[in-house]
């Protein structure tokens, strides 16, 4: 099988639809349009149900904290009588770090579901690692495809640790 | 290190070439596709013994088998977090004096 770069591509439709069981084109419109919400009736997911998958293995809930500071420095700049509170939603509470946590605690909840033989993504740092901490907490194989250095051997601190944290949770 | 030895069962590195410089997508920037797009996985050997550059089979730790050119033995994560900037230093130091004194032009 020829595993060029074009080849693949051309596959793409056929290798979607064996691998998760979608096909796209049932949802396509023409040549250009493609009608997401009609594919959301059909494979989403309710909310409620969203909140509890991502409960089992701790994602979200995250802290919601006023920065006073902040707020105070943007009052001092704003116009007199503007300036809102300013909050940050700390996801970095989540598992792995970031907010991807939330969209890979469903992906690797269906994978577990549908009894694939694991999860697979590509990632530039940190959906990878959410990947690979849902995998490891549900005990699912897990491939992390990262772009982690150039040709030069040079990479981002933040980038490298990403992957590194990947490596250590037993994800190839 | 050149010569160095890994055994059946050690920790190592492998590295393969999965495009060449003509094979590349073609969406990507120029200098990108003048460099091979370039794979390395860690696994553990298979071969009884190997010197580094020689090709090997390696079982990754979800039990794959694959094959490549061995480049190193359990290799260190290098990656640190630099110095602080100065600049960034004083930046902090001025906005706190302000905010506390509730004035930014003070």
């Amino acid at each position: 099988m020829d595993k060029g770069y074009n080849a693949v591509m051309a596959r793409k439709n056929e290798i979607m639809k064996k691998s998760i069981g979608i096909d796209y084109d049932l949802f396509e419109r023409g040549n250009y349009a493609f009608d997401y919400e009609k594919m959301m009736l059909e494979t989403g997911y309710e909310l409620d149900e969203i909140a509890r998958i991502q409960r089992e293995t701790g994602v979200g809930n995250t802290p919601l904290i006023e920065l006073k500071n902040i707020t105070k420095l943007a009052r001092m700049l704003a116009p007199k009588g503007k300036g809102a509170r300013i909050f940050v939603k700390d996801e970095a509470c989540n598992p792995s770090g970031s907010f991807k946590a939330r969209r890979a605690a469903v992906s690797v909840y269906y994978a577990k579901k549908m009894g694939y033989a694991g999860v697979i993504t590509a990632t530039s740092g940190n959906y990878g690692a959410a990947v690979a901490s849902q995998a490891a907490m549900r005990n699912v194989n897990c491939i992390v495809v990262q772009e982690v250095f150039d040709s030069k051997w040079q990479g981002q601190p933040e980038i490298l640790e990403k992957g590194r944290a990947s490596c250590l949770l037993e994800a190839d | 290190m050149m010569g160095e030895k890994a055994f059946m069962g050690d920790y190592v590195q492998i590295h393969r070439v999965i495009l060449n410089p003509g094979e590349r997508a073609p969406q990507v920037p120029d200098d990108t596709k003048k460099v091979p797009l370039e794979m390395f996985v860690k696994g553990f050997l298979v071969d009884t013994e190997a010197v580094l550059g020689q090709e090997v089979t390696i079982r990754t730790v979800i039990d794959r088998k694959i094959t490549g050119k061995l480049v190193a033995i359990n290799p260190q994560f290098t990656h640190d977090f630099a110095r602080p900037q100065p600049e960034l230093l004083t930046v902090g130091q001025e906005v706190r004096k302000k905010i506390k004194r509730g004035d930014l032009n003070g």
